[in-house]
């Protein structure tokens, strides 16, 4: 807080002009339209007819408004002032809001206007001609101003009115904006569940979004990496929360943000003890207990166990033999290298590379899975064998479906023997045989690119799943039109930690209301309430205040509660 | 009140209420208060006495009884939202409805600045400081030096000290210090006459800044937004959030029979329904569950307390045996229970205006 002015005022202009790359929202026409856009000299968007570049974007500050002009290299955006007004000779004021501007008391009004589209005098080919020869689209509105008969007749709002949608239709207006997870649901909702859910810092956010990802990159917004964020969901396929990628996460923030699939969370919470309840935990010669896992502190370099250019081999089963499943054959794992760098706010983890080779004998195809060995926060050195346990978590690797693999590995200090067992999860699998030999070596290669390796969404580890079992969360939000609400609460309440709160939002309110009878028979939460919220926006003017013609009349109900134990 | 690292996190910490803790007491819907845990006093109320010595060890979310076992209340963990509702008003305060939309419309999260005047009863400036924690801050402002030191009390019982400074200045005829220019993220007014303000924003809100500004009254509305614009804001909106609550309950239905005769059974079964259950109230806050043994079905009746009503409700689940009953033949399945929805007749209407503006942004 005590940084002198200056330095502050650039450091939140760094949070607020467009950098190269970063992902940018478009708002064409003051809210006719919103795209997205990544700010790259060779991006274009598209303005009524023509096509410009985005690159003069670059740079300027969130909130700047551009126009298209014309000149001979071609199309281009430019840069206006936003006080820039259309002058016209026949506009018969000076100030827009000037309280002596009293349009009711005019002495104009719309009783002699014939609408039969013959006062403008200004033909098409004369406009497109206009335009040919580079006149802006101000000029052009300009000169329709001036070649229409009525205008003069027109009521002040009524010219304005004019004057707008001749400009939108000439002269769009482009204005940058920062991405921002509001702009989806109606914001006074989103900002609702946000709050009534208690996001702040240190929060473990339990979501259940399925509406798209922006729930969660809501939540992440507002908790800034401080804290965690399990998107949860129950279908077998991860959902896609492509979504996140369009929000300039810092790699903080990104970090903090995890999904998990919901049974692996409801394990998990049941059988608080055991924090490999859903591994196949078979160690060979391993004697420590998992008590034990969790007791010890973590060594000081957890990797001289594993020492650069060293082939490690794992002997052992790759399944156990009651589950075996098939490999689509022919399926190329793809190689990725990425160093996992995690920052010190994720559950005290050090990620480490470890390239793992497999030579499938069965079907000749020898495949590496690249991937993370996370060193649990504590793991456990039996002094007899000097095993170190580390469990093995790889993601995402695969082409053609998701395969997650996991397992755990231990290593020998001494002979830097790893062995092991490691399972298969999800679509692809493949056929193990009690042959199958797995070499580990430990790479120091450069970052691929940090985002990929600590991208938001990522699927949480064991260990991660393991401490919102034991603790519970700290909130849950649930957005999911689909799914029956009384259902989700009786899976998801247990998984919060006592007094939690949470918020359910529902496009439908009869949904709720049964869910909220429920809750209230069985005890299971209190306060609870089933809210619907109402916005309304006005138009603030000199004697022209009114609420907007156009308004929401429903962006669905919101039942919140505090669970009890 | 707000969350620990997970670092710094103990199980006791967490969960289980101590000594001097601030808990959120629970007493029924729409009636709760807060209670600073105090070994050897009690918490009294018109359901019980309650030991304040029983509370701690409890995890938050418990429910307690009372003295000889009269009364119950649920212990809750406070949070911004429950502490709005809780806190003593030594002003008109602001609710959840304008408070999430403030907050989520200045985009205010974790690390930011925010400038808030007044102070008031520090309802909304709780919710900012959880927003911004934990490197942020919040410089607040009221001009009235005793309701300026009770908001600075309030702050520090719930662990909020460090992450605001409350100040005692009159911003309308003062403007904000000097040493804070350049340095918010956000600010907010709630003045009677902003307008005095707003020229002098400028040095304040440079880098586009947001700005919020709250009124009751639309003449104030007016008024701030004329200012606004003649200096030369940006993204003027003014806005209205409320929220609609909406009462959950059971009924009964009539229906009519084929000859156009209104069932009278269902209502029958209610009055009998409700003579039992009148024998088998006790004195708690809220009313006991008891088995009902009628013609032979057990049939559970359970009471939902809320707003103002007590409604006996016949239990959805299917071991009801109404149609079973042979008083009951012919009746429906569906005239019987349903879980009903309307919103509450008596709500909270406005409260204030909520106008947005930003400071138009520099060209280079």
């Amino acid at each position: 807080m005590s940084e002198n002015s200056s330095e502050t005022r650039s450091k939140r202009h760094m949070g607020t002009i467009v950098i190269e790359g970063s992902s940018i929202l478009l708002d064409i026409n003051h809210g006719d339209r919103f795209t997205f856009a990544r700010a790259h000299t060779s991006s274009m968007v598209k303005l009524g007819n023509v096509k410009c570049s985005l690159a003069p974007l670059i740079g300027c500050p969130f909130g700047s408004i551009f126009e298209v002009s014309k000149d001979p290299k071609g199309p281009h955006l430019v840069q206006v002032s936003q006080d820039k007004e259309i002058q016209s000779s026949n506009c018969n004021k000076t100030e827009v809001h000037g309280v002596e501007e009293l349009d009711i008391c005019s002495d104009r009004d719309n009783r002699d206007l014939i609408d039969d589209n013959t006062a403008q005098s200004l033909s098409e080919l004369e406009i497109s001609y206009m335009r040919r020869d580079g006149a802006s689209g101000t000029k052009i509105v300009e000169a329709l101003i001036a070649n229409s008969a009525s205008f003069q007749n027109k009521t002040t709002l009524s010219q304005e009115k004019y004057k707008r949608k001749k400009q939108k239709k000439h002269a769009p207006r482009i204005v940058v904006r920062c991405p921002s997870a509001r702009r989806y649901l109606r914001m006074d909702v989103l900002a609702l569940l946000l709050s009534l859910a208690n996001v702040g810092a240190n929060a473990d956010v339990l979501l259940l979004d399925e509406l798209g990802g922006f729930l969660t990159a809501a939540v992440g917004e507002r908790l800034g990496g401080f804290g965690t964020i399990c998107s949860t969901y129950c279908a077998s396929k991860v959902p896609s929360l492509g979504m996140l990628g369009l929000f300039n996460f810092t790699p903080c923030t990104s970090s903090s943000i995890f999904c998990a699939p919901l049974f692996e969370l409801i394990q998990a919470r049941s059988s608080i003890s055991t924090a490999e309840g859903n591994h196949e935990v078979s160690a060979k010669g391993h004697s420590s207990t998992e008590a034990d896992l969790h007791s010890t502190v973590l060594p000081e370099s957890p990797l001289t166990a594993l020492l650069p250019e060293q082939q490690t081999k794992i002997a052992g089963s790759l399944l156990d033999e009651s589950e075996k499943i098939l490999l689509v054959k022919g399926a190329q794992l793809e190689t990725r290298m990425s160093k996992s760098l995690k920052a010190s706010l994720i559950d005290s983890s050090i990620g480490f590379p470890v390239r793992v080779e497999m030579a499938a004998q069965e079907f000749s195809c020898s495949y590496q899975l690249n991937g993370e060995i996370e060193f649990p926060n504590q793991c456990t050195v039996d002094a007899k064998s000097q095993l170190q346990t580390f469990s093995l978590e790889t993601d995402n690797l695969v082409g053609e479906g998701s395969i997650a693999t996991v397992g755990q590995l231990d290593v020998d200090s001494q002979t830097h023997q790893l062995q092991g067992e490691i399972k298969n999860r999800t679509n692809c699998g493949f056929k193990g045989t009690d042959d199958m030999v797995h070499t580990a070596t430990n790479a120091e290669s450069k970052h691929d690119s940090q985002d990929k390796s600590l991208r938001a969404g990522r699927r949480a580890s064991a260990n991660q799943v393991a401490y919102w079992g034991r603790h519970g969360f700290s909130s849950l939000i649930v957005g999911a039109p689909e799914m029956d609400p009384l259902s989700v609460c009786k899976r998801m309440l247990p998984l919060l930690s006592p007094s939690a709160p949470f918020v359910i939002y529902h496009p439908y309110m009869q949904p709720l209301a049964e869910c909220m009878h429920h809750l209230r028979k069985e005890r299971m939460a209190v306060n609870l309430q089933l809210s619907e919220p109402w916005l309304r926006e006005y138009q603030v003017l000199p004697s022209q205040t009114h609420p907007h013609m156009q308004m929401s009349s429903t962006a669905g109900f919101c039942l919140s509660g505090t669970r009890t134990v | 009140m707000l969350g620990v690292p997970r670092d710094q996190r103990t199980e006791s910490a967490e969960c289980l209420i101590r000594e001097g803790d601030v808990v959120i007491v629970y007493e029924r819907h729409d009636r709760m208060k807060q209670a600073t845990v105090c070994k050897g006093k009690e918490f009294q109320n018109r359901f019980g006495v309650f030991p304040y010595c029983d509370w701690i060890g409890k995890p938050f979310g418990s429910r307690v009884v009372g003295k000889k076992g009269i009364g119950f209340v649920y212990l809750l963990k406070p949070t911004p939202e429950l502490w709005t509702l809780v806190l003593s008003h030594r002003t008109q305060i602001l609710y959840v409805a304008d408070i999430s939309f403030v907050v989520g419309f200045l985009e205010i999260g974790p690390g930011k600045v925010v400038l808030e005047s007044g102070t008031g009863s520090g309802s909304l400036t709780t919710s900012l400081a959880r927003s911004i924690a934990p490197l942020g801050h919040v410089y607040s402002f009221d001009f009235h030096e005793l309701r300026a030191e009770a908001a600075r009390e309030d702050f520090k019982r719930n662990g909020l000290g460090s992450l605001v400074t409350v100040a005692v200045r009159d911003i309308q005829g003062q403007g904000f210090p000097e040493d804070l220019v350049g340095r918010a993220d956000a600010v907010f007014l709630d003045l009677p006459q902003p307008w005095l303000v707003i020229p002098h924003l400028g040095r304040y809100l440079e880098g586009n800044v947001p700005l919020c500004s709250f009124s009751p009254c639309i003449e104030q509305v007016q008024r701030t937004c004329e200012a606004l614009t003649s200096n030369h804001f940006t993204d003027i909106r003014t806005f209205e959030v409320l929220l609609r609550s909406y009462d959950v309950r059971t009924q009964t239905f009539g229906s009519l029979s084929m000859t156009g005769v209104k069932e009278e059974i269902a209502a029958e079964n209610l009055s009998q329904v409700r003579k039992l259950s009148g024998q088998k109230r006790g004195r708690d806050g809220l009313k006991q569950t008891e088995p009902l043994v009628m013609q032979g079905h057990v049939l559970t009746t359970e009471e939902v307390t809320n707003g103002k009503e007590c409604i006996p409700a016949l239990s959805s689940s299917s071991d009801i045996g109404l149609s079973k009953n042979p008083e009951n033949t012919g009746v429906e399945r569906n005239s019987s229970e349903r879980i009903v929805a309307r919103p509450y007749p008596e709500t909270r209407g406005h409260t204030g205006f909520l106008t947005f503006a930003r400071q138009g942004s520099n060209l280079n």
